[in-house]
């Protein structure tokens, strides 16, 4: 247990346990605070999440609390004209002038029309993210958005996460693992989710023998340290995974059949319309009993032998099983074809799908605590490279189906939902949650980040929302279509404009693909963006309103499903002020309630508060009543852990922890649902938003691809028609920063500095000698998709796939407050070169697709120096007019 | 009976109002505070409570008495003072990952 102490005879010398909030896996930390200076932080040994260890931008920490280019007082623009690169021209102000201003155009906006807010927030201010979420929703508008990894989220995997693991993500069982099939994540290797945490049990796993493949365009961090590199063209992973699928199933015979059978639809009756074939009084789906030879409804106790192949006559239709309509389907892809697809040799797909059905051990079981379990020590794992492409969905379907139909999902060994189910701490049973069956028996999740999860599945309604997500029913994250929604509302039939924006901590205009069309919808609104930094999108505001960051702030542990291991140890935290906020910073969860208190919206937000926090009595908030942010956070922990466990004891003690139960860590043999192997409601979705779509004459959002079985389907950058633009540009993630958010920090700017990629441009050796580029030159990248061309020093390595520049993410600031960030040799900011618009946009899950055609083109003359690095004035460095 | 009742969320451009009253049968269950809304504020308030007839939306959670009910057809249960206090939530699809 750690407790603050003071010691060595100083005045104030002590250890103090908290949270970090670097990132979004919270790990738990303490830190050493002398004489009022934080001058260590450190991994917090008594969590048996990161059980210690934390990464360079947890230790890095103080660097931002210490930042001399802080934002420190409240802002007024006073130039009225946006733009990036304009000049705001700042006043400061002070709080009262800020918060009256805010709270009189709030108190306007609300009594017009609510809609007219739009809140955006940020995964790497994450606390402040869900008070944002409770204002709009007070305040009475759909219009939240929270970015981080901007629209570069995993969409698709969080769907499919969902309908077949009943979790927001998946990872890979790091204690009975024996072949990790990874389709490029960086999970255990310095981000993903909970990454402190899995990395060092990902790094045991290996020691005991777990195989890791891993197959991507570039060798990040997770191939430099795997058994085996695949390189693999862009966007194509998933033809190579259904390729893989039909050996696997069609030339190898290897399928877990009673799993198929029991915990899948693959029994369901698919009619010739595709849809199931239904019992015509209680609508249930059907399936074909081959032991009685009749067909019944797929919950009918009496059905003796599921049928998963032939075909057979049902409600006067002919119906086949789905099993047998997905192991038809899949024939189409032989590794040739695929290797045609990926430039994967046709005999590695072979190979790599032999390794994986075989080392799932089909029919094996084990004994954990003295339960009897399926054995499947093989996972697949995949996030944003493999799926952020144009048909997404169905790249993460043919992923998924690898694992499914091996019976090797949240079964030991297997790949587990984080955190599908919860009974909860010991001496409360709260959180409690489970996956849990819709009408079909399809698994939904118990529990998810926002208040939509994929299933039960949602009926499409007209556009209200900027972001469509009531139009578009699948999508359960994030839309990069938000700014469509705000520039032309008319036009989708949205009854209103947005007119004032809201942020916590977004930068929305470095992470939403191409900067300028952000730029054009936040220009026709009144802005307030609550920071620590005047970044990119400060130009764009009209108050800039100075937060606190982590280590001066409570923050709550949201029991983030994601950021706690899936096997071993539940654990909570709490963030607290390590120090008092300086200069004018405040926190910006207590200015919300302040605002909501101004704006007489405050009872609202404590009701929503009462339903997003789970609140039970004695603690609900009352709606008359007036709470510090404290004292939310205190009946948070009190109605999750009991009246001995409030604010005060996590305070102290810093982190609460208790192990998982076998029924929670696997709980597939537990629990009565069924994973989807044919995604008929998919089909179902695609119909309602057609409907939808013909109600209100909207033309865009077309649904080819809400179809139950994957396909691989090409991306707008494989059928640029220009052969000069011959290279595929694409981003990786860099372990040692957060999206945009940490480029300014001194620490993790020198590491950049000594890793030889981050802050260039990575090209193949071959490649680079065929065009005539010598390592060290600088080049110019024309995108295809937004015209935009931009310029980065080249580093040549055989680690990167020979039609690919590789680009660190994150990088090419040119806020000028950001001194450290902004210069030009500090990378290349890859939104400039993507494209926003419906092309680009995966149609199901609302997906970026990330990748783009570029040509490459060397510089004859290094670009103008300046005394603070490269510079190209006057547009922001990294580009060139 | 009487019953207070706060409406807080994706319902505030329908109604106009965050709070309001109904006169209700001293009996009355939640289903019938709900039609008593809907009659007031018209269809469109019913399309965001119920996803089909009978049955509440996804995005709407209720308290009665500061207790959280799923069932329709739960009493409200007045107290001593004749009154129930409600708080009704509509949550919306958000945007955010």
């Amino acid at each position: 247990m750690l407790e603050a102490s003071a010691t060595n005879g100083k005045t104030d010398d002590v250890w103090i346990p908290s949270a970090c909030r670097i990132c979004y896996s919270h790990c738990a930390i303490r830190v050493h605070r002398v004489d009022g200076v934080v001058v260590k932080i450190e991994g917090n040994p008594d969590s048996p999440a990161n059980k210690g260890r934390i990464c360079a931008r947890g230790l890095s920490g103080m660097m931002q609390l210490y930042d001399p280019k802080r934002l420190n007082v409240p802002l007024k623009r006073t130039n009225p004209n946006k733009g990036i690169g304009v000049d705001p021209g700042w006043v400061e102000i002070t709080w009262e002038e800020a918060l009256d201003t805010i709270a009189e155009r709030l108190k306007k906006t609300r009594a017009e029309d609510p809609r007219k807010l739009l809140c955006a927030a940020s995964v790497a201010v994450w606390d402040a993210m869900h008070v944002n979420l409770c204002f709009t929703t007070a305040f009475g508008s759909p219009n939240y958005f929270f970015t981080g990894a901007g629209t570069h989220c995993g969409n698709a995997e969080h769907l499919m996460s969902g309908v077949l693991h009943g979790a927001f993500t998946c990872q890979p069982d790091p204690d009975y693992c024996k072949y990790l099939l990874n389709f490029g994540v960086p999970v255990g290797c310095g981000a993903h989710y909970a990454n402190n945490a899995m990395a060092q049990r990902l790094a045991d796993a290996r020691v005991n023998g777990m195989r890791h493949v891993v197959i991507d365009p570039w060798m990040g961090m997770a191939a430099e340290k795997a058994d085996e590199w695949i390189p693999i063209r862009p966007g194509t992973d998933s033809a190579m995974a259904l390729a893989m699928l039909n050996v696997i199933l069609n030339d190898l015979g290897i399928y877990d059949v009673e799993h198929l059978k029991h915990h899948t639809n693959g029994p369901y009756l698919i009619g010739g319309d595709g849809h199931y074939v239904r019992h015509s009084k209680s609508g249930k789906p059907l399936v074909w009993d081959a032991a009685s030879g009749q067909a019944k409804e797929f919950d009918d106790a009496s059905v003796g032998d599921f049928a998963l192949e032939g075909t057979y006559s049902a409600n006067g239709v002919s119906a086949q099983p789905a099993f047998a309509l997905l192991k038809e389907h899949v024939q189409r892809y032989t590794p040739e074809i695929a290797s045609e697809i990926t430039t994967v040799p046709a005999a590695t797909i072979r190979r790599i799908a032999k390794e994986f059905a075989e080392a799932a051990r089909v029919g094996s079981t084990i004994v954990i605590d003295g339960k009897t379990l399926p054995y499947r020590p093989a996972s697949v794992v995949y996030f944003k490279g493999s799926q952020g492409h144009r048909h997404a969905t169905l790249s993460a379907m043919a992923f998924e189906l690898l694992g499914e139909v091996l019976g090797a999902a949240n079964v030991p060994g297997a790949t587990l939902g984080a955190n599908s189910r919860s009974l909860g701490f010991p001496e409360t049973g709260r959180p409690a949650y489970s996956p849990f069956a819709d009408r079909d028996g399809l698994c939904a999740p118990g529990a998810w980040v926002t208040p939509d999860p994929p299933l039960p599945l949602r009926q499409s309604r007209k556009p209200e929302a900027a972001h469509f997500q009531d139009l578009v029913s699948t999508v359960c994250v994030c839309s990069p279509l938000i700014p469509f929604g705000m520039l032309e509302p008319e036009k989708y039939g949205i009854p209103y404009k947005v007119d004032m924006v809201i942020q916590t901590g977004s930068n929305l205009v470095t992470t939403l693909a191409d900067p300028r069309v952000m730029e054009r919808a936040l220009r026709g609104a009144f802005v307030v963006n609550f920071n620590i930094f005047l970044d990119e999108s400060a130009e764009l505001a009209d108050i800039m309103l100075p937060d606190a960051s982590y280590l001066e702030r409570h923050d709550i542990y949201l029991e983030s499903m994601h950021s706690i291991v899936p096997t071993g140890w539940w654990h909570s935290t709490v963030a607290q002020p390590i120090v008092e906020p300086m200069y004018q910073r405040r926190p910006a969860q207590e200015m919300l309630l302040e605002l909501a208190r101004r704006a007489g919206m405050l009872g609202d937000m404590y009701s929503v508060m009462n339903v997003f926090y789970g609140l039970h009595e004695p603690y609900l908030l009352d709606p008359n009543e007036t709470y510090t942010w404290e004292e939310v956070i205190d009946r948070r922990y009190k109605s999750l852990f009991g009246p001995e466990r409030g604010l005060e004891w996590f305070k102290k003690h810093g982190v609460l922890s208790w192990p998982k139960k076998v029924e929670e860590t696997y709980w597939a043999p537990f629990v009565k649902v069924r994973a989807p192997i044919y995604f008929e409601f998919l089909q179902t979705a695609g119909e309602d938003i057609e409907r939808v779509k013909k109600e209100c004459g909207i033309q865009e959002f077309e649904t080819s691809d809400f179809q139950p079985l994957p396909d691989w389907k090409p991306c707008q950058s494989h059928v640029e028609p220009r052969k000069d633009f011959d290279l595929y540009c694409l981003y990786y993630r860099v372990p040692f920063h957060t999206f945009t958010s940490t480029y300014n920090n001194p620490w993790l700017d020198e590491i950049s500095r000594i890793d030889p990629y981050v802050y260039n441009v990575t090209m193949n050796t071959e490649t680079a000698r065929k065009k005539g580029i010598a390592d060290g030159d600088w080049i110019e990248i024309e995108s295809a998709g937004t015209g935009v061309t931009a310029k980065g020093r080249v580093r040549v390595s055989q680690c990167v796939h020979p039609e690919v520049i590789a680009v660190g993410s994150g990088g090419g600031h040119w806020s000028r407050h950001l001194p450290v960030a902004s210069q030009s040799e500090k990378g290349v900011c890859f939104e400039w070169l993507l494209p926003l618009n419906f092309d680009y946009v995966d149609t199901v899950s609302f997906n970026q697709d990330l990748c783009v055609k570029v040509k490459a083109t060397r510089m004859a003359e290094q670009p103008r120096k300046t005394g603070t690095g490269w510079t190209v004035a006057p547009v922001p460095p990294g580009l060139l007019p | 009976m009487e019953a207070r009742v706060r409406l807080t969320g994706m319902v505030r451009h329908l109604i106009g109002e965050g709070e309001c009253r109904a006169s209700l049968a001293d009996d009355a269950a939640v289903e019938d505070l709900l039609r008593a809304l809907v009659e007031r504020y018209g269809e469109k308030l019913g399309e965001r409570l119920f996803r089909a007839p009978g049955e509440l939306s996804g995005s709407v959670r209720i308290f009665v008495n500061n207790q959280a009910v799923t069932n329709l057809k739960q009493k409200l249960g007045a107290g001593n003072a004749g009154t129930a206090q409600i708080s009704i939530v509509v949550l919306s699809p958000v945007s955010g990952g």
